[in-house]
């Protein structure tokens, strides 16, 4: 039997007798086979000493037996790292951040508390999946949507607490901003909520943030300092209808405006759906026609244009530019949509070609005009989650691929912020390319662009591949945090990122001698002196590991 | 890589999908195999192969096209959530990707695999990962000559529990149906205290949901 660092086996052995009489004997997993289901599927340390693997997994079914099990876990200093389904695949998994913690795996709190179509909130448990609550909201035919991720198989509150991104509007696509009261079993057991739920029979919990008094809810996000076991969520009324549309412009250096006037319209809630940027001259498709490219083929391209292509740099040639003036096909296309009353969806797509039209040579077109309910049988003609419809479509793409003739084993997610502009896109490809390039990263080999999850900035998610050969992985590895050093150093940060990088992404964050990542000791040492929970994730370590490192 | 790259390498893929239909699922059944489905996918020769053997031998197949999403949906979840169900396939490793994190969730698990790579225009690689018995089994029925009825036939017959999983690497000669197929996997994905007592082979087997 595998033993937590630090722990007798004797005292792990006092500890799994106590848990199993809070849980049950069958939510205490300690064999190899049941373990295994705990390893991170894309860890970069495949088949090496180093994978992060749990000594042991609890699932509790209850609020109640998360706290025993935290006063159970001080008692016998017992590190516990909580997930809620671990589906975080390219961000670390199930696994442990602490090689050797006990997985507290809060997948049999599933229960779907509250979906108030009224006020349009849910309340879940952290084992409620994005499916879950979709199905519930179908079944009981509730005019709400959900906004998920790609794919839709994860957690709400996981991926809200690990600040994930979706792909309806701007208001619901940051899924930590969306969210609206907590409920948190701090380390020495006690349970706390946040915001109007701090008042005992609350009748406001999911309608009013932040309470009064310090809003905390931040500091329980992509950090350790107590275990979320209710999160409400503010959900979108579901539209009457929905109109996708496209902006095509025909020069390199119209991306600048075509991203200033994107912010416009997008921050004055012009245009609120996800938007997404293509290249057609690049050939660089959009999110939401990945899929269709792929099943169905990229558009073709002439000889011609492969050869000017294999001549741009930094996405750019002027004969590249002129075939594509020439030939009709444009540098640049935004795909918009628009949520509404036709009424009002038609408006704001007349108001948003006036203010794109200031760019010589823009050309409109509609896509797609749906209304609500959506017939079921016609969903996977859409990119799914725009539509607020969880999928796992994304797996329908085999796994040979030219750049690893072996089939990958999974991938590590490089996502840097940028600036929301398009000189900060040619920067970022530039800068990245380069250091890519001379570090042998398969990253930025063509120009690559970035995702609008969030209104306010860019991110880049690249995945960079796990093989089955250590020291290609090795490598891998080394290059993926030199690029996050390079990324720093131009004042770009990583968003999210995988154990094994929290660190040196979290080192980025340096300001004033690190004093964010100083602050976060410091809360750490207050709230969890045992430093039980979740040791090292986001690089936050309790004291006794602090000095070990040190 | 970024999204084109993506797209680039997926094409060799996609430009191999030929798809002649099985049924999209069949129900049957057959009283000495446990399994609640098998899955194939219809883009792909051996997996559709595959399909007809499980389907000659009366299981109740489901094909998909990479994307498991409605199988999931529609019949896994609510299996799943009863804590037992058996399930196999041959699919691409990214579709096992996607249901063995599923399984996950109900705390089921892949007990056998059978990873399937041509290599070159003659050759399959063939990476099997199974407990020892059934290991044999699975290779006796990839063996050369071997028909697709053979390796369902083992494959579905799942080997012992709590014995240690070991790994052996083979080729054989490929038949043409594997030429334009990318890398495929064979697997069996089972309940966490599913057991069973060994059968003498050839008498049947009896396979016990604890």
């Amino acid at each position: 039997m595998r033993v937590p660092p630090g722990v007798s086996a004797a005292a792990y052995a006092k500890a799994l007798t106590e848990f199993e009489q809070v849980v049950g004997k069958e939510w205490v997993f300690t064999t190899d086979e049941d373990l295994d289901l705990y390893r991170d599927a894309y860890s970069p340390f495949l088949n090496e000493p180093e994978e992060r693997i749990a000594s042991g997994a609890l699932a509790p079914s209850s609020t109640e037996q998360v706290q025993q099990i935290v006063r159970i876990a001080n008692k016998y200093r017992i590190p516990l790292y909580t997930i809620s389904t671990g589906k975080n695949l390219g961000y670390g998994g199930s696994a442990p951040a602490y090689s050797g913690s006990v997985v507290l795996d809060l997948k049999r709190m599933n229960r779907i508390l509250e979906v108030n179509e009224q006020n349009a909130y849910a309340l879940v448990e952290p084992g409620v999946s994005y499916f879950d609550l979709y199905k519930y909201i179908q079944e009981n035919k509730l005019k709400v949507w959900i906004d998920c991720p790609d794919p839709g198989w994860g957690s709400v509150v996981g991926n809200a607490l690990d600040r994930g991104g979706g792909y309806t509007t701007a208001n619901y696509r940051n899924h930590f901003d969306s969210h609206c009261g907590m409920e948190i079993v701090l380390p020495d057991g006690e349970l706390l909520r946040t915001g109007m739920g701090a008042i005992p029979n609350s009748k406001t919990w999911q309608q009013y943030k932040s309470g009064c008094g310090p809003w905390i809810d931040g500091i329980f996000s992509q950090s350790n300092y107590g275990i979320v076991t209710k999160m409400g969520f503010w959900l979108m009324p579901e539209p009457e209808a929905y109109l996708r549309c496209t902006v095509s412009v025909p020069r390199y250096q119209d991306l600048i405006p075509l991203i200033e006037i994107l912010n416009y319209v997008e921050n004055s809630r012009i245009s609120a759906g996800f938007p997404d940027i293509e290249s057609p001259l690049l050939g660089y498709p959009p999110i939401g026609q990945l899929q269709l490219w792929i099943e169905k083929g990229p558009p073709r391209m002439s000889e011609e244009h492969v050869r000017l292509l294999k001549g741009a740099r930094v996405g750019y040639s002027a004969e590249l530019e002129a075939h594509g003036l020439r030939a009709g096909i444009p540098y640049w296309r935004l795909w918009l949509s628009f949520h509404g009353p036709q009424e009002v969806i038609a408006a704001q797509w007349q108001a948003t070609q006036r203010l794109f039209a200031r760019i010589a040579g823009a050309k409109f077109e509609v896509r797609d005009t749906v209304r609500f309910p959506l017939d079921p049988a016609k969903v996977t003609d859409y990119h799914e989650p725009e539509l607020g419809v969880p999928s796992l479509r994304v797996f329908s793409i085999g796994a040979r691929t030219p750049w690893n003739p072996t089939p990958s084993k999974g991938h590590m997610w490089f996502s840097p912020i940028i600036p929301r502009s398009g000189e900060a896109i040619i920067e970022a490809n530039k800068v990245f390319s380069e250091a890519a390039s001379s570090l042998g990263m398969p990253l930025f080999n063509s120009f690559t662009l970035p995702a609008c999850f969030w209104e306010r900035c860019f991110i880049f998610i690249l995945a960079t591949p796990v093989t089955e050969d250590p020291q290609t992985n090795r490598r891998y590895r080394e290059g993926f945090k030199k690029l996050i050093a390079v990324g720093g150093a131009h004042g770009w940060g990583e968003y999210r990122t995988a154990p094994v990088f929290q660190q040196t992404v979290m080192d980025v964050y340096s300001y004033n001698n690190h004093s964010l990542q100083r602050f976060h000791a410091t809360l750490k040492d207050a709230i969890d002196p045992n430093g039980i929970l979740s040791a090292g994730r986001y690089a936050i370590w309790p004291k006794h590991l602090r000095e070990q490192k040190s | 890589m970024n999204r084109r790259e993506f797209v680039a390498a997926s094409s060799a893929v996609a430009a191999a999908i030929g798809c002649p239909r099985l049924p999209a699922a069949t129900r049957a059944g057959s009283p000495g195999l446990d399994v609640s489905w098998v899955l194939f996918d219809r883009r792909f020769g051996p997996s559709r192969a595959f399909g007809s053997a499980a389907a000659d031998l009366r299981q109740r197949i489901y094909g998909i096209e990479g994307n498991v999403t409605e199988f999931w949906t529609e019949h896994l979840d609510a299996l799943w959530r009863t804590g037992t169900g058996a399930v196999a396939g041959m699919t691409t490793a990214a579709s096992l990707v996607c249901l063995e994190q599923l399984a996950a969730q109900h705390w089921f698990r892949v007990i056998g695999r059978v990873e399937h790579q041509r290599r070159c225009e003659q050759i399959i690689m063939h990476r099997i990962r199974a407990e020892p018995r059934w290991l044999q089994r699975l290779r006796g029925g990839l063996a050369e000559n071997g028909s697709p009825s053979h390796f369902a036939t083992a494959l579905l017959e799942p080997g012992r529990r709590g014995i240690p999983q070991v790994s052996v690497e083979f080729s054989t000669n490929t038949s043409g149906q594997w030429l334009d197929a990318p890398p495929l996997v064979s697997w069996y994905i089972a309940s966490r205290t599913a057991t069973h007592t060994e059968f003498a082979a050839g008498t049947g087997r009896h396979e016990v949901e604890t």
